[in-house]
């Protein structure tokens, strides 16, 4: 049983999505980066697809060829460099990069950001079917850290009646620094056990503290 | 349009990079500085112990921590953080610390003087001040 309170993209995905047409200029480009404070950009074709992502590394890469701001050094072999191919262009098709890694709205933000550290990327487009519905960026990633105890609690609540099918007012749940405190009764040991793995593995839980709740069975035993 | 380039690529660092007004420290509690660093809406802090510069997080290295699912209230900045980052003198021009930069593949370089940080520069600072020279090539005929 795979059961998660766990944020997936569509949680912390900015959409809609700022993004620039195949042909925009480099100034376009950039304007529109400095615009919405964004180092990167999603390129869609005339069909309003996503084609690539332009990063500002991209397009100081090309200013960093000949005439441009540095020296690049050349491959000794004369083999074709993605980065000078690039270098030559100056709309985004020809200076973006083609191979994006997507992922759809329900992939879980751990995993978003294992393939962000994977792949060495910035933001990872969000597609329903062939549609750009969203993008997540290693900054909303960042929303990981800071949820609010009201959220939290309200997850943790979700997490006890949806997937365990206890009725949270059973329990007094409080959420100090992202320990969760559950105090209340159970019938099972294996409840208890259970709540700890379960509000465990919500996003933004540290500890579970249990040790104000009982099981009806362990006091049958002790007796 | 090439001279202002020129212009640009000539320019000492020290003249146009941001003063870091957010920092963090080292023993910190990784929470910590990342709540700040949303807070203030920016991608990088350097970690100054002593009034030393000792690291520089980013969220690069945030995204690992998620990456890793650790606690970020028990993990502190010194785990994720980049220690000995590479950083620009104040006396080298954009051209170079541009070049540093994409080879290094990162957007942020801390910028030093006399061994003391007096700032920040990043590829946005750089694209920002091209874009102002008005030397970004508009299309293929007009570049070079």
């Amino acid at each position: 049983m795979i059961a998660m309170r766990a944020l997936r993209a569509r949680d912390i995905m900015s959409a809609p999505v700022v993004g620039v047409r195949w042909d925009a200029s480099v100034p376009d480009i950039v304007s529109t980066m400095r615009r919405h404070a964004i180092s990167g950009v999603p390129v869609l074709d005339e069909f309003g697809l996503l084609c690539g992502i332009v990063t500002e590394a991209n397009i100081l890469e090309k200013e960093a060829g000949p005439g441009g701001l540095t020296e690049l050094s050349y491959r000794r072999d004369g083999r074709r460099d993605p980065a000078l191919a690039r270098q030559a262009g100056s709309t985004a098709e020809e200076i973006m990069v083609h191979n994006v890694v997507t992922a759809t709205a329900d992939a879980h933000v751990r995993e978003l950001a294992r393939t962000m550290v994977r792949c060495g990327i910035n933001r990872i487009p969000i597609l329903d079917g062939e549609n750009l519905v969203g993008i997540v960026t290693r900054a909303d990633i960042l929303a990981m850290f800071d949820r609010t105890p009201f959220e939290l609690l309200a997850d943790v609540r979700a997490v006890l009646s949806e997937e365990l099918r206890m009725d949270p007012d059973r329990f007094e749940i409080v959420v100090v620094n992202a320990v969760v405190q559950i105090r209340g009764h159970v019938d099972a040991d294996e409840d208890i056990r259970l709540i700890e793995t379960f509000v465990g593995r919500v996003d933004g839980v540290s500890r579970v503290d249990t040790s104000h709740l009982e099981s009806t069975e362990s006091r049958g035993a002790l007796r | 349009m090439d001279e202002n380039r020129d212009l640009v690529s000539t320019m000492r660092v020290e003249s146009f990079c941001s003063p870091m007004d957010v920092i963090a420290t080292s023993a910190e509690p990784l929470a910590d500085a990342a709540s700040r660093m949303r807070f203030n809406d920016v991608g990088c802090v350097p970690v100054i112990d002593g009034g030393r510069l000792t690291g520089i997080l980013t969220e690069r290295d945030l995204a690992r921590a998620v990456a890793d699912g650790v606690d970020p209230r028990v993990m502190v900045v010194a785990d994720y953080m980049s220690a000995q980052p590479i950083v620009v003198d104040a006396d080298a021009t954009v051209r170079e610390a541009t070049r540093v930069m994409i080879d290094a593949g990162i957007r942020h370089l801390p910028v030093l003087e006399k061994g003391r940080m007096v700032g920040i520069m990043s590829m946005r600072d750089i694209l920002a001040e091209l874009l102002w020279a008005n030397v970004l090539p508009a299309n293929r005929t007009g570049d070079e």
